[in-house]
């Protein structure tokens, strides 16, 4: 089936009334589930996607890619609104949303955000549909070697961006690496780390690692810090109509972002979060309005919030062709692909194309439900974000317990909820990224499973896994580079003799909201 | 704790005992040394296989090694001060009370789940927090959390048909 074809199909299943539902249903809970106070994307995706799970795989599928983009999208209204990011790509928002917010100018802010995302998800959707074919033909092209390469030196990387030192970014990664191993084994089917507990057998779940490590540890940050004392927040229906002028800043920007997003997004690694940061740069020296950045100029807003969108899309390619998840939420959606018995991979489109084209097209479809329903909706938005925590504190506990359970119907799961609390609430405070765990956790089977392959492949000659192809030796010279190249820079300044500092200023609390 | 300092500054200024980060990073990292000399040792104890055809202590083995190289490098870090340092945001006063409160009803909520069933133990959960974690009066806790963990309880078991534990009472 040819790109226009499938994608026209998908388009076709896309808009049947259920799946219009399911999408719809999917965007309304993952707007709300973003910018809720407390429960950030990653939690909020978590504590949803075992939910997903009783309805057939492309309802599921499509529930799930309308939660992912539309919590993404959520975080930013939060930026904006109160100046707290809902997750690291949303940083970028707060930089010019909120001064616009404190001018006035908020609505106009939203609106802007809102239209560049519709915007920079059409573009993205398109960028989407060229790269297709072409994932494909590279992912069949990809042996064990290469997959083991993908899969173990993008973690590494991963681990090593999200980490500030070399043992700080690597910890978390080995220990959901470790904890994947707990279960049964497939290939022998023989009993690891489960200490004769059968309930273990089935191994450890990611959503209620998920769910622990990010919204448990953050209802005990959101209690004890002073997020819960939101002021009123005013906006007055006038107030979301953009200017002639705001118009004109921010389309050019929408179309810079965009481009710079995808790109970003289809790269293993904290796509959305840089490529935000790079669009504000890149605003930054293009702008005609330079002296406004960091005081409210539309294209601080605008260019960074497209891309972010756009990278949001980008970041589903290596999910869907190549099995692939590089962030936290994109591993939830892999495991919950797995969980409905769908293997993301190159045959994905020639093995199930109704599902595969049913989501992609369900991106537009969740696009435009956005687009349609966050305007008319925002003044609710605006009173579930005043929500006194002491009432959400239930709601959200409630809440994870019974997706918890529902996981497994076994208390296993409850258990590991809590005990990947603590273990998140430790690794934040003292400055570890739960990030890679979560994703290390995932990619852990995979990694074993190209490992063995490979080793079989090649009859354990183990030089080969590093050194059979070379793209391997390329993914594995990047993997050298990533994690040395922070032992090199302090020589390098030195020797350039520059301390001198252009980054953009970023407030050490958003730092740390980088840092989740 | 002036002298304290970002990890990109590396002046070494300050001492590991007056570096909460540090320290804590550094107990951090002993326990998770530990864990995975225990994770190796058991990793040791099963079918290795061979390289032609890996069985399934290969891979726990090469984890195991890979966490304890981490765990020292994690520790390393800390003493010679290469990691992150500053102050630990441990709540105090009353924040400290609400963070234990919290803890404690969720443990509470968590033990009683098996033996009430999910609607009476969220129901029972959601008043405990709401009359000790927060100002809110008896009366109102009770109505506002029967609301909430009976509504959400019921939605998720009747309306979506999810399969919840049941107690001895529900």
């Amino acid at each position: 089936m040819g790109t226009i074809e499938g994608f026209l199909y998908g388009l076709e299943l896309a808009l049947t009334p259920e799946y219009i539902l399911a999408a719809f249903v999917g965007a309304l809970a993952g707007t709300i589930i973003g910018i809720l106070p407390g429960l950030g994307p990653v939690a909020g995706a978590a504590l949803l996607l075992p939910l997903t799970f009783a309805y057939e795989p492309t309802i599921g599928m499509i529930m799930i890619a309308s939660i992912y983009i539309a919590t993404q999208f959520g975080g930013s209204m939060t930026s904006v609104l109160l100046n707290i990011p809902g997750d690291a790509q949303s940083v970028a928002a707060t930089f010019d949303g909120y001064p616009m917010m404190q001018k006035g100018r908020g609505g106009a802010a939203l609106t802007i955000m809102m239209l560049g995302a519709f915007i920079s998800g059409i573009i993205g959707l398109i960028f989407l549909l060229l790269v297709v074919p072409l994932a494909g033909g590279i992912a069949i092209a990809f042996g064990p070697a290469e997959f083991f390469a993908l899969t173990a030196g993008g973690l590494i990387v991963l681990a090593r961006i999200s980490g500030g030192s070399l043992g700080g970014g690597l910890l978390p990664m080995i220990i959901g690496v470790a904890l994947a191993t707990v279960g049964i084994e497939d290939s022998r089917s023989y009993s690891r780390y489960t200490f004769g507990n059968l309930d273990l057998s089935l191994g450890v779940s990611l959503a209620a690692v998920a769910v622990g490590l990010y919204g448990l540890s953050e209802l005990v940050f959101m209690l004890t810090s002073d997020r819960q004392k939101t002021g009123p927040i005013k906006l007055r229906a006038r107030e979301l109509l953009p200017t002639k002028r705001e118009f004109r800043d921010a389309l050019p920007a929408w179309l810079r972002g965009s481009p710079i997003g995808f790109g970003f997004g289809v790269i293993p690694g904290p796509a959305a979060a840089l490529s935000t940061f790079a669009s504000y740069r890149i605003e930054q020296s293009v702008s005609r309005n330079r002296k406004k950045f960091g005081t409210g100029a539309v294209e601080g807003l605008a260019g960074p919030e497209a891309a972010n969108s756009s990278a949001t899309i980008g970041s589903i390619v290596p999910v869907l062709m190549l099995g692939l998840p590089f962030s936290a939420t994109l591993a939830l959606m892999l495991s919950a692909m797995q969980v409905q018995g769908i293997q993301p991979g190159p045959l994905l489109s020639e093995q199930h194309p109704d599902i595969f084209w049913a989501v992609i097209a369900s991106v537009l479809v969740a696009n435009v439900i956005l687009l349609l329903t966050n305007l008319p909706l925002i003044g609710m938005w605006i009173k579930l974000l005043q929500t006194p925590t002491k009432y959400m504190v239930p709601f959200i506990i409630i809440l994870a317990m019974i997706g918890a359970y529902s996981i497994a119907s076994n208390f296993i799961d409850i258990y590991v909820v809590l005990a990947a609390g603590v273990l998140g609430y430790f690794l934040r405070i003292l400055g570890f990224s739960p990030a890679s765990l979560l994703v290390g956790l995932v990619l852990g089977p995979m990694i074993e499973k190209y490992f063995v392959q490979g080793m079989v492949t090649y009859q354990g000659d183990l030089a080969m896994m590093f050194t059979a192809s070379g793209i391997s030796i390329g993914i594995w010279a990047v993997v050298i580079l990533a994690l040395f190249a922070g032992l090199a820079a302090p020589l390098w300044r030195r020797l350039r003799g520059n301390t001198a500092d252009e980054r953009i200023e970023i407030p050490e609390d958003i730092k740390e909201e980088v840092k989740k | 704790m002036t002298q304290i300092k970002n990890a990109s500054q590396g002046s070494g200024l300050t001492t590991l005992p007056n570096d909460p980060k540090r320290f804590g990073q550094l107990i951090f990292g002993g326990i998770f040394l530990m864990a995975f000399i225990g994770y190796y040792s058991m990793a040791r104890g099963m079918p290795p296989g061979s390289l032609e055809s890996p069985g399934p202590g290969m891979f726990p083995t090469w984890v195991g090694l890979g966490g304890i190289v981490i765990s020292l490098i994690v520790i390393v870090e800390s003493l010679l001060n290469k990691g992150e340092s500053g102050e630990i945001g441990f709540p105090k006063g009353h924040d400290l009370k609400v963070a234990l409160i919290f803890t404690a009803t969720l443990v509470g909520y968590i033990l009683v789940l098996p033996y009430l069933g999910m609607m009476a133990s969220s129901v029972l959960y959601a008043i405990t927090f709401l009359r000790f974690g927060s100002t809110t009066s008896w009366p109102r806790s009770i109505i506002v959390g029967g609301l909430i963990g009976a509504i959400l309880t019921l939605f998720f078991s009747s309306v979506l048909g999810l399969p919840l534990p049941r107690g001895v009472v529900f």
